[in-house]
């Protein structure tokens, strides 16, 4: 298409769809209390310590793109308030 | 050479585990599902080359928190089935235990412990002189120990003759 068509209130739902998503998970990463494995145990609590600094990873990738459709959000009522400016300013005689 | 029985680590903490990556799994899925469908909203709502690429954002992040899902579900199995396993090897043990405890072995809940030396033949009785009472008694004490020895000898060590438990204890002795 040329051009854009953007509904606000869409973005706004992404937005927060995507920030609650990342508040969802934010329990889950931190890493629970090593279990007893033994001579494994080493090497199960480095596996749990990967998991939820990855956990953790998508909590803030979620975050990041969340904030970023609702800094979009923001840009597109600028651009159109802006717009609407210059016709408010205009003096047709 | 006492045998080590001992099998470290604890199936319930191991499940207990596995259950909380089984949560963690199906939140971190349902992350994924959210994400897919803010994708699908966005096609309708958010047309233009920022919507394109907000779209391929989200395709990558959908397919990263799919994989993070199956690790953590995978994780969740391995644990599940170690801790199975461990079971398995903890009742081997307590059965040797058994066995070990059953032919006169001592045993802890981590040692099985060696026989120890045989005990020491009779003194044979006097040829010279009828032997006295004591003697006679002391004689057949030590004979019925030794007899006893013998056959407990017999249950550990025979090879494939397995025991009273059904088992071949042959690997256990060693």
């Amino acid at each position: 298409m040329n051009g854009f068509d953007v509904d606000r209130a869409v973005l706004e739902a992404v937005a927060s769809t995507l920030h609650g998503a990342g508040a969802d998970l934010e329990s889950m990463a931190d890493p629970p209390p090593a279990p007893e494995v033994g001579a494994c145990t080493a090497a199960v609590s480095a596996v749990l310590a990967l998991l939820t600094e990855s956990i953790g990873g998508v909590v803030e990738g979620l975050g990041v793109v969340g904030g970023a459709v609702a800094d979009s959000n923001v840009i597109y009522g600028e651009i159109d308030a802006n717009a609407r400016t210059a016709f408010d300013g205009l003096s047709l005689g | 050479m006492p045998l080590d029985i001992e099998v470290k680590g604890d199936p319930a903490s191991i499940r207990a585990i596995a259950g909380w990556l089984g949560t963690a799994s199906a939140s971190v899925d349902d992350s994924g599902a959210k994400v897919r469908r803010t994708r699908g909203e966005s096609e309708t709502g958010w047309l233009g080359s920022a919507g394109d690429g907000f779209r391929t954002v989200a395709t990558r992040v959908a397919a990263k928190v799919a994989e993070l899902a199956t690790d953590l579900g995978g994780t969740r199995d391995a644990l599940n089935a170690h801790a199975g396993d461990l079971d398995a090897v903890k009742a081997e043990m307590a059965r040797a235990r058994g066995i070990a405890s059953a032919a006169g072995l001592a045993t802890t809940e981590t040692m099985i412990f060696e026989p120890g030396p045989a005990p020491a033949a009779p003194t044979p009785l006097p040829t010279d002189r009828p032997a006295t009472a004591g003697e006679q008694q002391a004689h057949a004490a030590a004979s019925q120990t030794q007899a006893a020895h013998a056959v407990r000898r017999d249950r550990r060590g025979r090879p494939g003759q397995g025991n009273r438990l059904g088992r071949d204890t042959t690997q256990v002795s060693n």
